[in-house]
């Protein structure tokens, strides 16, 4: 353990609240030696006007950082050190971000637990249970974080750090931070980078922030958003700042916030759309919102058409890892009788998890010849008509931005989640719309539930207008106060 | 020989054959397809990898902009239809030197289609009459031209390259080649013989490096073909079964494989078994096809949209909103394009109207020389001179370079400046007609290809002799060494001139003009007889 020379180390007490909190889970490996040289040198350098200058963060381990274990929560790249950096990290490390370490999640960002080959990420208000103990064993009962991003929501939730960067495809920024109790952004599509993080649905998937506050949020997207050479689906346009709260002139025009009755499903549990509606009531009251009930009638069909579109991808993203150029390898080999077949087989099997396995082999079998219009293009129709449900109420309702759910109900036990035997989450249901569509989606933390777990709502609005999104969940969040954990107190 | 035996089957009126090509064309660019990586040839293994070449986890490709400039000068040289939207696909297969586990093509929706391509059929005129009913076109400066259609053209990358070690049982991939720009060129089934294949890959050969698509160079090829063979009986209609006849690397190879499918297939047909789809590789040392796969073992590649690619847009003069942007502009480019191999030889034969027959021309495409008789004419300024260029050009060259085979290394060694500083001399009669071959022999095998003419004049000392009187003493020699053909001479005057000659030219190899040593032997003959 390294002696706390300088009681003001950010870094520092970020280290010591990570290994405090280990049995969280939320990190895959760290670089904690690394980020206390770097906080040395950035406090000698001159500093730059970024206001995340000297800031400790931490970084979903599905974006390459130059040199560092690069996993994936797999045991297909558990070896994997990333000869490059991502752009994304790249500007933040340029903005004087200090990477603490990389964080857990499901295992190549596919679930809604992040339990991937290293173990699950816990949910950080487990800990608040103190009532919630297991019998057998007396250890405190741990519960789901959501997922796929689950170790950057709940590190930030639990504040040992105030900014983490996660991903979002169908949902992984979003469930987590609602999950966690804390802010998850996902920017259109188009607007941040891919380089550099490995694909998942190269479609759908999009680097997004976590934070505690919206204005941290805005920092980060700002440091890192607008065009980069090397990845062709992004907005060619030169990017321009978000302006923060500050920034933002005080003039408070009226906001018309669409609820999709589609949303309204059976599976959403009373205390959960209780939170809903009572949101809406309270908004109304202060009279510069008015609320309107819109639909969106593909959505039955957008989490097949979702399921579809996002196998085929990842079947042929995954067609990568056969251990030849890096990543785990066999070494169950047959000298005498092993062909390529053989050994590429072996290494598939041993490394990759069944949830992956899964996902490729469904893939392969919608991009068949004889299936690829019946599935995949027919989806992309579906796609296309979310995209248009979205689009109608947007431009021709007049609507601004939509106040939607993110989960259905509290988070089940890990105990429980290992026993569960289903591939998709039926809450996937409120979250892939958006990235069906690209269109920007923020989750924010409302109230806590009767069992204490943080219950939180999402706001989606047009493309590319993410500026009126952020200043829209501003205002909405300053309306109350949301008890916000902060785990680092209790050291 | 499978030639005579193809040819055979062909002209019995019985059968007729269909041929297609898959022509995977190397692009002439200084970087990759979708990287930035060179693309240049013959490097250190391995040394030019970036991480989407290696399919690095988080890499993403990035469309180069001289891939798609030179695939539309191909599609503009085989008159194709350029389609506006295009896409890019993924087509999957496992295969080490894939790293990704697809490569990125386009399938499903090709940048161009629907072209056409005319070519020359390059055989010898007395050939074509006994073969099988090509039409004949008995005009003094006409070709046989023939068409192919075109089907499409596709960009897409290569992949790596395989080193099988079979010595220590292990095979080594070398990713430089991964990613390489190459378009794909399929044609429709329009070729009808081996000879109509290799005339047209010839010609089309010509066109891809005049266009600046693909490079000559000895260090790769640059042109890589698959064949579609299928026989059929006269008066019946094709089934759409075909054989695919993968990796044909020369002309040769692919003249031999269609030669040798043509004759088996007539075994089967004749056999009354029918031709089902499969797929056979060529074997150049049995110069015969082999078995691969069978249509059912076909590999389905679950084709898919390239997600990180947008639409692939073309754009042209009537797209206004593209002014002042850097776009590129088909419009731009079929401007800028040269002139086609077809279009060039017409000129020449304009341009060299009073010496130069489509005869001639024919010959030169054959022996490919075209370009090598181009720039010789250049350095020649008049058409005296020129006449005698082609006219060595097809005897002495043709025959020292192997009937246009080394071609290449000759103009390499006898550089056009040299062999219009031959011309030069042999029209002055500073050396004979007759020394040209060994002098060119002996310019093509020197290493030196800066040396004067006068060097090697001088070396070998094949300087003619002008000189009457020097020519009187030697004749005079060549008189006392043959005193039976100064008796011959009274008799048959014809026939011991011819000896002399002979007996002259045998000791002062090429270095007698014919006329002038006939005069002096004539006279001093004459003289004697008095």
């Amino acid at each position: 353990m390294l002696s706390n020379k300088t009681t003001s180390s950010a870094v520092r007490s970020a280290i010591n609240a990570l290994q405090h909190y280990k049995v969280l889970n939320t990190l895959t490996n760290d670089c904690f030696d690394k980020a206390l040289e770097t906080e040395q040198q950035l406090s000698i350098e001159k500093k730059n006007n970024s206001p995340l200058y000297g800031r400790p963060i931490l970084i979903k381990d599905n974006f390459c950082l130059r040199d560092t274990l690069t996993t994936c929560a797999s045991k297909m790249l558990a070896n994997f050190r990333a000869p490059y950096t991502s752009t994304i990290v790249q500007r933040l490390i340029d903005h004087g971000c200090i990477i603490v370490g990389k964080t857990n999640m499901d295992e190549f960002a596919m679930g809604v637990a992040s339990w991937g080959a290293f173990g699950p990420v816990a949910n950080p208000w487990s800990l608040t249970k103190t009532t919630m103990t297991n019998v057998e064993n007396n250890k405190t009962v741990l519960h789901v974080a959501g997922g796929s991003s689950g170790g950057s929501a709940a590190a930030v939730a639990a504040n040992f750090v105030s900014i983490a960067l996660g991903s979002d495809t169908g949902g992984s920024i979003r469930n987590p931070a609602a999950r966690c109790g804390c802010y998850g952004f996902k920017p259109s599509y188009g607007l941040l980078s891919r380089l550099g993080m490995v694909a998942l649905v190269n479609s759908f998937d999009s680097p997004g922030f976590f934070a505690r506050n919206i204005d941290d949020l805005i920092f980060a997207t700002n440091a890192v958003a607008g065009p980069d050479d090397e990845d062709a689906t992004l907005l060619s346009k030169p990017f321009e700042n978000f302006k923060t709260s500050n920034e933002l002139s005080k003039e408070k025009k009226k906001i018309i916030i669409g609820l999709p009755d589609d949303y309204d499903v059976n599976t959403l549990s009373s205390e959960y759309r209780l939170c809903w509606q009572d949101l809406v009531h309270r908004l109304t009251e202060t009279g510069e919102y008015t609320f309107k009930r819109v639909q969106l009638p593909y959505t039955p069909y957008s989490n097949a058409a979702y399921t579809i579109l996002s196998s085929c991808e990842i079947a042929s993203n995954m067609a990568r890892y056969d251990g030849i150029k890096y990543g785990h390898h066999t070494k169950n080999i047959d000298k005498n009788k092993d062909t390529y077949e053989d050994i590429l087989k072996k290494t598939r099997d041993e490394s990759l998890g069944e949830r992956v396995r899964g996902r490729i082999l469904a893939g392969n079998y919608y991009l068949l010849e004889e299936n690829y219009d019946k599935y995949f293009v027919q989806s992309q129709r579906v796609r296309r008509g979310v995209m248009n449900d979205y689009k109608k109420v947007f431009e021709e309702d007049k609507i601004d931005c939509l106040l939607a759910p993110v989960v259905s109900n509290d988070p089940i036990t890990l105990a429980e989640y290992e026993q569960a035997d289903d591939i998709f989450s039926e809450d996937d249901i409120f979250t892939v719309g958006a990235n069906l569509a690209g269109l920007p989606a923020l989750s924010f933390p409302v109230r806590l539930s009767s069992k204490g777990f943080p219950i939180g709502l999402q706001l989606i609005g047009p493309f590319l207008k993410d500026q009126e999104l952020l200043s829209t969940a501003y205002r909405i969040c300053s309306t109350y106060q949301f008890p916000f954990l902060d785990l680092t107190k209790q050291i | 020989m499978a030639a005579t035996a193809a040819a055979a089957v062909l002209s019995s009126g019985r059968f007729y054959a269909l041929i297609g090509f898959e022509i995977h064309v190397k692009l002439a660019t200084h970087s990759k397809m979708f990287s930035s990586s060179s693309s240049a040839p013959a490097q250190t293994t391995n040394s030019q990898v970036t991480p989407f070449d290696m399919a690095l986890p988080g890499s993403l490709p990035y469309f180069n902009r001289t891939c798609l400039e030179a695939g539309i000068r191909a599609a503009l040289g085989l008159n194709c239809q350029l389609n506006k939207i295009s896409h890019f696909e993924r087509k999957h297969y496992f295969y080490p030197d894939s790293p990704a586990g697809y490569q990125i093509t386009q399938q499903r929706y090709p940048f161009a289609s629907n072209g056409v391509f005319h070519y020359p059929l390059l055989i010898k005129k007395d050939k074509l009459k006994s073969s099988t009913k090509y039409k004949f076109v008995d005009n003094q400066n006409s070709f046989v031209i023939k068409q192919c259609r075109i089907e499409r053209i596709q960009l897409e990358h290569d992949t790596g390259r395989s080193i099988h070690d079979d010595h220590q049982n292990r095979t080594l991939i070398d990713l430089n080649r991964f990613g390489t720009g190459l378009i794909e060129i399929v044609t429709k089934p329009d070729i009808q013989s081996s000879l109509e294949g290799e005339s047209f890959l010839r010609e089309l050969n010509r066109l891809l490096i005049k266009y600046n698509i693909c490079e000559q160079s000895g260090l790769e090829t640059a042109v890589r073909v698959d064949a579609n063979v299928s026989l059929h009986r006269m008066n019946t209609k094709p089934d759409g079964n075909r054989i695919e006849i993968k990796n044909l690397g020369s002309f040769i190879d692919v003249r031999q494989a269609i030669d040798f499918e043509i004759k088996r297939q007539e075994q089967l047909l004749t056999n009354n078994y029918s031709i089902k789809n499969e797929t056979r590789t060529y074997d150049t040392n049995k110069y015969q096809t082999i078995h691969l796969r069978r249509k059912e073992d076909q590999i389905d590649y679950r084709f898919m949209i390239e997600p990180n690619l947008p639409p692939l847009y073309l754009y042209d003069d009537n797209d206004k909103h593209i002014y002042g942007k850097n776009f590129v502009n088909i419009d731009d480019i079929k401007r800028n394009i040269p002139i086609s191999p077809l279009d060039e030889r017409k000129q020449y034969l304009d341009k060299y109207k009073d010496f130069l027959t489509a005869e001639h021309l024919h010959e030169l495409l054959r022996l490919d020389m075209i370009d090598y008789f181009r720039d010789v004419m250049t350095h020649l300024d008049n058409n005296h001179l020129r006449h005698i260029a082609l006219e060595v050009l097809l005897s002495d060259v043709k025959s020292i370079s192997y009937d246009g085979r080394k071609i290449r290394k000759f103009a390499q060694a006898v550089s056009p400046i040299l062999f219009a500083d031959i011309i030069k001399h042999l029209e002055k009669r500073i050396i004979t007609r007759f020394s040209l071959y060994t002098l060119l022999t002996l310019c093509n095998k020197s290493r030196d290809s800066t040396r004067s003419l006068k060097s090697f004049l001088d070396e070998h000392n094949m300087y003619a002799i002008n000189d009457e009187n020097e020519l009187e003493k030697i004749c005079l020699k060549i008189l006392e060494e043959n005193p039976k053909q100064i008796d011959r001479y009274k008799t048959n005057p014809k026939k011991a001139l011819e000896q002399l000659h002979t007996s002259v030219c045998k000791k002062y190899h090429g270095r007698i003009h014919d006329d002038l040593v006939n005069d002096v032997f004539k006279r001093l003959l004459d003289k004697r007889i008095k």
